[in-house]
């Protein structure tokens, strides 16, 4: 475990690590394009699935699962960071590092569990859905954003952490916040690749 | 601290010696011949096997492919190989490349003449079938052969 | 330091690249299969095998792990040369563009921290030396050279290709990383099949010749 007076000077670090990666060393799409195709994504669903949002929920995660285990790569190819002694610092990687090189925004982390083991992730910005306006009847169950709750899943999952992540609340469904939870269920041990020690 | 550890295999897949150092300070520390070690030996045979199996296969004909070293990123393995089959081992740090030429020495003047050339000690420390193929526990203890394998190698420890 | 070859395993041990660049006969598939799965067993075995006085510390200076950051390690010598000049010159765009999704000149500039700490990471014989370079992820990237260890005194001369090596390897991992891992129609696990991938490798291997 890392002791905590080392804390602040690492999460800055890796602040800089982030940044400089998301603006000399990525190369960007126009957002608008982004934007887009990932609406035009989700509304497909709406309309294949008939509405069932529950199942476009569940299919939005899948597919961030399929992305999220072969982004992993990218993001180690990348960054080449060590492993994280603990859910702290994997969650400064996550928001610092993942969020800023793929999405250029910095999630707030707040609302550790007692334990470090669950912790949220406040989007104040979320460039998924900026020209949202979620119709009445997807208003209460429709996660607009599910396929980061996948991506993240899939990912900490080939970093051996099997991880729940969820969406708690969502300024699209007139929540004050867009709040994504993770919680670690366990490290899987006997997956660590032999040799890292 | 440089030599970490110093083994001898036959061609029986034997550890006929093993002599482990633990502490920098002091050449006498660790071990000779611990039963700990028989384990740690079985793995250090099995991975030099295999990785041998490997590098011939992948060498160009004659003349064989033997293995010089391998390194982890915190030690380095060298072995040398004889014709007639015994392997002579030591582990290291990184300070130093190649340690082929230390195992020489120890096999040509401190092996060869003390135990092959000792008419007295058996060939072969392997004495029926039943002690081949890796079971054999029977050890090297000649006074003679350790001592002066000690004086070769404790100046190097400490480097 | 030219490479004879280049092979990925992935986590469980199976061969899913590999790609002979010498003129010399090659083996068969089976036996790269074969060469693969072993190197995989005596990977795990050597992490087994950390000697005692390591364990305890014991070891004059501690192990670091840093890998220095290599300029243009398989990037044609011109390039390496001239980059700082061709900085803003129009020749640079040709390079920028071949780096799929990593921009600049280089693939990355800094530094890093080898994942590899106690698996084995060169090995030399008589012919040939290999390196491997293991991601976080479990997966290995080798690459065989024919540079011979022998007989060279100077201590810092095996380290530093080492070190060109993981830089080298982890080039890999990035065209990896966008040619195999973005690649829709790949299936995780499974062997590479993509062309790309496979220029891009031989490219990069061509360069360090």
């Amino acid at each position: 475990m890392s002791n905590s007076s080392s804390m602040p000077a690492q999460a800055k670090s890796l602040k800089h690590a982030g940044e400089d990666i998301w603006k000399n060393r990525t190369e960007k799409v126009n957002a608008e394009l982004f934007t887009l195709t990932y609406g035009a994504i989700v509304s497909q669903l709406c309309t294949d699935y008939e509405r069932n949002f529950q199942k476009v929920n569940e299919q939005l995660y899948s597919m961030g699962y399929n992305i999220g285990v072969r982004l992993i790569e990218d993001f180690l190819a990348r960054t080449a960071l060590p492993r994280c002694e603990n859910m702290v610092s994997t969650s400064e990687v996550v928001s610092k590092c993942a969020f800023k090189i793929f999405l250029n925004i910095t999630p707030q982390i707040t609302n550790w569990s007692h334990e470090k083991d669950a912790f949220s992730l406040i989007l104040v910005e979320n460039p998924l859905s900026d020209f949202v306006e979620l119709p009445m009847d997807a208003m209460k169950q429709l996660w607009y954003s599910n396929i980061l709750c996948g991506v993240l899943r899939g990912a900490l999952e080939m970093v051996q952490l099997d991880c729940d992540v969820w969406f708690i609340s969502d300024v699209l469904r007139g929540d004050p916040q867009t709040e994504l939870r993770i919680k670690l269920n366990k490290v899987l041990k006997d997956e660590i690749p032999i040799g890292e020690d | 601290m440089a030599i970490y550890s110093f083994w001898i295999f036959d061609k029986h897949c034997n550890c006929l010696f093993n002599r482990e150092w633990t502490l920098a300070a002091n050449s006498s520390s660790g071990t000779v011949n611990s039963k700990q070690n028989e384990e740690t030996a079985k793995l250090l045979y099995g991975m030099i096997f295999s990785l041998r199996s490997i590098t011939l296969k992948l060498s160009q004909s004659p003349p064989a492919n033997e293995i010089r070293s391998i390194s982890t990123g915190k030690y380095r393995v060298h072995t040398h190989c004889t014709a007639s089959g015994m392997w002579f081992i030591l582990t290291t740090d990184f300070k130093q490349q190649s340690y082929g030429q230390v195992l020489q020495y120890i096999y040509s003047h401190i092996y060869v003449k003390y135990i092959t050339h000792n008419l007295l000690a058996p060939f072969d420390l392997a004495e029926n079938p039943s002690e081949t193929r890796g079971q054999g526990t029977r050890k090297i203890n000649n006074r003679h052969f350790i001592a002066a394998l000690e004086s070769f190698l404790a100046p190097m420890i400490m480097q | 330091m030219a490479i004879k070859a280049i092979l990925v395993i992935n986590k469980s041990g199976g061969l899913v690249y590999h790609r002979n660049f010498s003129n010399e006969e090659s083996l068969s598939s089976n036996d790269y299969l074969i060469i693969a799965s072993t190197l995989h067993g005596a990977f795990a075995i050597a992490s087994q095998l950390t000697p005692r006085a390591v364990q305890l510390g014991e070891a004059s200076n501690a192990v670091d792990y840093t890998i220095p950051y290599i300029p243009y390690v398989g990037f044609p010598r011109s390039n390496a040369n001239q980059n700082e000049k061709s900085r803003f010159s129009s020749n640079n765009v040709s390079i920028t563009t071949s780096l799929g999704s990593f921009k600049g000149d280089d693939y990355f500039k800094e530094p890093f921290q080898s994942w590899n700490k106690s698996g084995i990471r060169q090995l030399c014989t008589d012919q040939f030396t290999m390196f491997i370079y293991q991601t976080m992820t479990g997966l290995k990237f080798i690459a065989i050279s024919t540079q011979i260890p022998a007989n060279v005194n100077n201590s810092d001369y095996p380290i530093i290709s080492i070190q060109v090596a993981d830089n080298l390897l982890r080039k890999i991992y990035c065209v990896y990383s966008d040619y195999v891992m973005k690649d829709p129609f790949y299936s995780m696990e499974m062997p590479i099949k993509s062309e790309l991938f496979d220029q891009r490798v031989r490219q990069m291997v061509s360069n360090i010749a």
